[in-house]
């Protein structure tokens, strides 16, 4: 349980940044928006008891191994619902930090159009992410 | 058997089915078979934010047909950014 109140309070405060940076930086705001979204993934992930707990705190984002897979893969296992989005989340934030010197090249050159849609990707995985930690709470 | 030209037959035959959306496209494939991961870049010719998405439901769903099979990781990526220079190293 205070694994996943630390992850809760991560993925706030990533939004926070997101906010901050979004209207000079919304290539970095989009990159603080998939960790927020990577955090509420791991907070519900915390309470998940039938999970290997090398499952319940992923370290990575990619692997295979039994018991120990990559948080995408896990996600896509045992969160069906939000893996397009999270795959969506990811995609972009890897190519923003890596590929691309704005977020929207390539995307219409409106910065704050991708990052809107990306923000309503994130909102479906945190409240997705909110209800499954609380249904095994009650 | 996987192997890359397995991998490489199957998303391209996925891709075919999109065509219409991302408009031109190419498979950079790469295949690690001690840690049984993919590596997939998806390069798109109509890199346009619905597109975009209609490639990463398509890769989505090849990684949850291969949950027991592998790992898969992709990136999307415009087309011309692999022809253009400057775009490239922006």
């Amino acid at each position: 349980m205070g694994s996943a109140r630390f992850h809760i309070a991560r993925a706030e405060r990533n939004y926070d940044a997101c906010l901050f940076m979004r209207s000079e930086y919304p290539e970095w705001a989009g990159v603080a928006l998939f960790y927020s979204a990577l955090h509420y993934v791991d907070a519900a992930l915390a309470d998940e008891r039938h999970l290997h707990k090398d499952e319940r705190n992923p370290r990575k984002h990619v692997g295979f191994e039994k018991d120990a897979r990559g948080r995408n893969q896990i996600v896509l296992g045992e969160y069906p619902g939000i893996g397009v989005e999270y795959m969506s989340l990811y995609d972009m934030s890897r190519r923003s930090r890596y590929d691309l010197g704005r977020l929207s090249v390539g995307l219409g050159g409106d910065d704050a159009t991708p990052l809107t849609l990306m923000i309503g990707q994130w909102q479906n995985v945190k409240d997705f992410c909110l209800k499954r930690k609380a249904s095994r709470a009650s | 058997m996987t192997s890359i030209d397995t991998i490489r037959y199957e998303l391209d035959s996925r891709m075919q089915e999109i065509s219409n959306d991302v408009g031109k496209f190419d498979l950079s494939v790469r295949w690690e078979p001690m840690a049984r991961i993919a590596r997939v870049g998806f390069l798109v010719q109509n890199y346009e934010w619905a597109s975009r998405m209609r490639v990463i439901e398509v890769a989505t769903a090849f990684q949850r047909a291969h949950l027991d099979d592998f790992a898969v990781d992709f990136d999307v990526i415009p087309y011309e950014s692999v022809l253009d220079t400057e775009f490239a190293e922006a």
